[in-house]
């Protein structure tokens, strides 16, 4: 958790093997994420990890359920369609799978990512201030969602947010200020 | 592999359906359509164009030879399943009573010609018709001039060697001929079997002319030609219809040229319109390419997808648009065409499909695929951070390869190394330099905002700002405005060119041997019968002796020909410098010159002579010899109808040697009795009527014209895709400003004045630097390919800074207008 500017999009990008940081280490299940080449955290993350963004990054170009089906697709994932499915359903959102995302409310855009995210069963899912777009009703209900299907997938949630209602359902917050745990 | 494959056409249909592709499969599928169809049209045109040359030579391969040809020659040909006959010319005197004339006797084998026509009359002035067989046994066909030369007429006999021949025909048009007005003597047809017993000839002395004529599928004729060309004898000649006749030979040429160089046009516009629609397809691919990287997508994985999706759209489109290619390339044929060639041509369907084939993939991996190579620098991380810029890549290195397949695939269809090679490295010089010149210019112009509004600071700030997109816009505009400038200006001096030579007034006869004392009667009466002629040239047989003391020997550097026909070379005097002559070196004749022993010579027969400028060359004429000084060397057009000569004297000094004159003139086709008037009234001129002749060139040059008009709608056609390609390539930043100016407040009017302006200078500067580029260009192809004066056109100068404008500004307005009329919000960049 932190203000913005401290810091918090920066680390998740880092923990998630988006970028590399200037120095250290960062251990992934034990392997050191710096020391792999693009390709390599790549595969890593298509294997062990998921994504929520705060402006959704839903392609505009695909529906609600290519959206959902875009990762298990790429992970050769058999069944596809059907588990993409499945999970638009668990969403509430099985009547919107052939909407594209401007057909699309904000709270119904993010249930979609949310979707996408848990479709491939993550071991980890960050997720990049999930609720910023979104109106308080709005929020408390993707809010509730994502930690809903969150327990029933036993994934690790990495959330970063400046949303304390957030942070406080979370099991653990650290706060960052000025790019320093403090 | 079945997911990489499953991914390239998921990505192939949801950037379909989304409208993505659009810009570059329209691209694609007019420009390999345009393609496919030029393809089609100009092998069509060049299979009917070699028929009729065929047509005017009487086959499509002659072996000539000064002896008795060998059997193998026309075995092989029959091998190869192609047509074959033999011809033998003599040239000999014949008789009628008392008179006597030199005449060119021709034996033919049943079957001759095979190709084109004989046409003859069965009496003088009588109507011409098509002969179906040759002359029987005892018999002959002969020219009217022939006739008149030895006052007979049909049914009378003529004696040729030791034999008498009866004239059953009058012989109109022969095709194996070559137009020329002093080395043709009349001809006489007969059959072969005659010619060998009249005794004019001896196969062990080469005083005969042997040909062999083939004829048949050109593929077959080109591997006949490959079995021949090392086989003939030093003294064996091996033509086709192409060598054979030099004005055909050069309208062909010229067109060829012209096909050539509106090939490579439309195949350059296609590939910057193509590469530009695809520069837009790839930045909107951006996220889309950093969201498959963050879900796990490797780069390679994903680069490689794209070029998957791309061969499949090439292969969808481009076969679409070979289709239509045909389809529109036979229906213009039939349509317009298809009077000309009267005989059915087969359709050339193979060839233009491969052409087709290898364009679509040379245009989506050459030009729609580098653009995408962009996508290989995007990172995961673009999904967390928008504020990243966009990847910096050459924008003109991958393009390398590209230009080099172009330049094989204009190769394959032009042949011509030279002509592809200058043009494409010209039109990328021509790309370059705008570059260079757009940035400094834009540069200077960010330096001028200091003293404007604020409206105008920040239009000139948007297009400094934009200096990469802009400069890459230019360049395409310029290259638009270029090569169409380049195809508009040769076009037109091609036309005109043309247009001279189909001038309804161009002289369809030529008058030799009008005696001095004939003259001034000769001319009155043209004058009474309304006829227009060209001056009167005073000739006189003459011979060149010396060049600068040396004695002139016609060696080897002069054909067969010039050594029997040049020996004695017709000499004419005039004081006016005829259009169709230039002076190369020197200076033409004053008045102050007359009666001077001075001459003008033509260069190509000073140059065998070995003549220069100031030579003294010693002329034996009129029964004595003459030192005259070479004060100019002039280039002459020896197609242009009209009477012209080696050596050229100034007045004064022909005249005393009682010359023959010589004049053509242009008389209507409905005048049918008017030669025959004339030549009952002066039966000792001699009366060449080139008609025919004209009646062919004309024909040919109105089916040219029209395919060069119509490669116009294919050039235009291409042109706007690029124009619309370019304009939509920074259509997004614009709709992105556009939103945020309107939300601000921002009148339509002014945001037009900003949006205009850009595209008003943007299309300014295109048209300016392409005035230059075209310019330089057409002088070289003017100069160096098609061999005519070149000229600057100021009216083109001033107007395609204009055209410039006006097109890019309209089309830019027609490219942008939503940003007026949608509501802000709604605008998405």
């Amino acid at each position: 958790m932190g203000v913005s500017g401290s810091g918090k999009s920066t680390l998740l990008g880092i923990m998630a093997g988006l970028d590399l940081p200037s120095s250290g280490k960062i251990l992934f299940d034990g392997q050191v994420l710096n020391q792999l080449s693009e390709d390599k955290r790549a595969r890593l993350r298509a294997k062990n990890v998921g994504f929520i963004f705060q402006d959704f990054q839903l392609l505009p170009n695909l529906t609600a359920l290519e959206n959902v089906l875009l990762p298990l697709e790429l992970n050769g994932i058999k069944k596809a369609k059907q588990r993409a499915n499945d999970f638009l359903k668990k969403v509430g959102l099985a009547d919107r799978a052939v909407h594209y995302p401007r057909q699309l409310s904000g709270g119904e855009q993010q249930r979609v990512a949310i979707a996408r995210a848990f479709s491939t069963h993550p071991r980890v899912l960050f997720a990049d201030e999930p609720t910023g777009n979104l109106d308080q009703k709005t929020a408390k209900i993707v809010v509730d969602l994502l930690f809903e299907v969150n327990q029933q997938f036993d994934t690790t949630l990495v959330c970063v947010t400046h949303d304390s209602t957030l942070g406080d359902r979370c099991q653990r917050a650290l706060q960052l200020s000025y790019g320093k745990l403090v | 592999m079945m997911k990489f494959f499953r991914t390239s056409l998921f990505l192939l249909t949801r950037n379909w359906k989304s409208g993505e592709l659009k810009l570059i499969s329209f691209a694609v599928l007019v420009s390999v359509m345009c393609i496919t169809s030029m393809v089609f049209l100009t092998s069509k045109i060049a299979t009917g164009i070699e028929e009729k040359s065929g047509a005017l030579v009487g086959s499509d391969l002659k072996l000539t030879s000064p002896s008795p040809i060998a059997a193998g020659y026309a075995k092989k040909a029959k091998d190869l399943g192609l047509k074959t006959t033999y011809t033998i010319g003599v040239f000999s005197m014949v008789a009628h009573d008392e008179e006597l004339t030199l005449s060119e006797v021709k034996g033919v084998q049943p079957g001759y010609p095979l190709r084109g026509e004989v046409r003859t009359a069965t009496a003088l002035f009588g109507e011409s018709e098509v002969a179906n067989s040759i002359p029987t046994k005892g018999t002959i066909w002969v020219e009217p001039r022939l006739l008149s030369l030895l006052g007979a007429d049909i049914g009378d006999e003529i004696t040729v060697g030791v034999k008498s021949l009866k004239v059953t025909r009058v012989l109109l048009e022969e095709p194996d001929r070559i137009f020329d007005v002093f080395g043709a003597a009349p001809m006489i047809l007969m059959s072969i079997e005659d010619l060998k017993t009249t005794e004019i000839f001896d196969p062990g002395e080469s005083n005969a002319t042997y040909k062999l004529l083939i004829s048949g599928n050109q593929n077959k004729i080109a591997e006949y030609m490959m079995w021949a060309q090392p086989r003939i004898e030093p003294t064996h000649l091996l033509a086709q219809p192409k060598d054979a006749n030099p004005r055909i030979q050069r309208i062909l040429k010229r067109s060829n040229y012209y096909l050539s160089l509106a090939f490579i046009v439309n195949i350059t516009l296609a590939g910057v319109a193509i590469a530009m629609a695809s520069r837009r397809f790839s930045k909107r691919q951006f996220s889309t390419v950093a969201l498959l990287r963050c879900f796990g997508a490797g780069n390679a994985w994903v680069f490689s997808c794209y070029l998957v999706m791309l061969v499949l759209l090439g292969l969808i489109i481009g076969s679409i648009g070979i289709g239509l290619g045909l389809v529109s390339g036979y229906v213009l044929i039939q349509e317009v065409f298809s009077e000309v060639f009267s005989k059915p041509l087969p359709d050339p369907w193979v060839w233009p499909s491969l052409i087709g084939l290898f364009s679509t993939f040379i245009l989506i991996l050459g030009f729609a695929f580098p653009p995408l190579l962009a996508t290989r620098k995007i990172t995961a991380l673009r999904v967390l951070r928008k504020d990243l810029p966009d990847p910096k890549w050459s924008e003109i290195l991958p393009f390398a390869l590209p230009v080099s397949l172009v330049f094989v695939l204009v190769f394959l269809q032009v042949k011509d190394f030279e002509l592809s090679g200058t043009l494409i490295m010209m039109a990328f010089g021509v790309g370059v330099f705008s570059l260079v010149l757009v940035y400094t210019l834009i540069g200077l112009l960010s330096k001028l905002t200091g003293w404007l509004d604020f409206l105008k600071r920040l239009n000139i700030r948007n297009v400094v700002r934009r200096m990469g997109d802009n400069a890459l816009q230019v360049v395409a505009f310029n290259l638009v405005l270029t090569l169409v400038g380049v195809l508009f200006l040769v076009q037109g001096d091609l036309l005109n060119l043309w247009e001279k030579d189909v001038a309804p007034n161009i002289p369809n006869y030529f008058v030799l041997n009008v005696v001095g004392s004939q003259k001034v009667a000769f001319q009155e009466y043209l004058k009474e019968n309304d006829v227009v002629s060209n001056c009167f040239y005073p000739i006189v047989q003459t011979r060149v002796l010396s060049v600068d003391g040396e004695k002139v020997r016609y060696g080897s550097s002069f054909t067969s020909g010039e050594r029997s026909v040049h020996r004695l070379i017709q000499v004419s005097s005039s004081m006016i410098l005829d259009s169709d002559n230039r002076i190369l070196k020197g200076r033409w004749f004053e008045a102050s010159d007359e009666g001077k022993p001075l001459v003008s010579i033509e260069q190509r027969f000073a140059e065998r002579l070995g003549v220069k400028l100031n030579s003294e060359i010693e002329l034996y004429m009129g029964r004595k010899s003459i030192k005259a000084k070479v004060i100019s060397i002039r280039e002459v057009d020896w197609h242009s109808f009209k009477p012209n000569f080696f050596i050229l004297l100034p007045s004064g000094i022909l005249e005393k040697m009682t010359p023959s004159y010589m004049t053509s003139f242009y008389v209507p086709e409905k005048e049918l009795l008017f030669s025959k008037h004339l030549m009952e009234k002066f039966p000792m001129v001699t009366l060449l009527d080139v008609q025919m002749i004209v009646a062919k060139v004309r024909s040919f040059l109105l089916v040219l014209s029209s395919v060069v008009e119509y490669l116009w709608t294919f050039t235009f056609l291409i042109s706007f895709v690029l124009l619309f390609a370019t304009i939509l390539s920074t259509m997004d930043e614009r709709m992105r400003e556009a939103k945020l100016l309107r939300i601000l407040g921002i009148s339509n009017r002014q945001l037009l004045w900003i949006v205009l302006s850009e595209f008003v200078l943007l299309g300014f500067l295109a048209g300016a630097i392409a005035v230059v580029g075209a310019h330089i260009m057409s002088y070289w192809l003017a100069d160096r390919v098609f061999g005519f004066p070149y000229s600057l056109n100021l009216q083109f100068a001033i107007l395609l800074p204009v055209v410039g404008m006006v097109l890019v500004s309209v089309g830019g307005y027609l490219g942008t207008r939503r940003i007026f009329t949608t509501p802000p919000l709604r605008l998405t960049g």
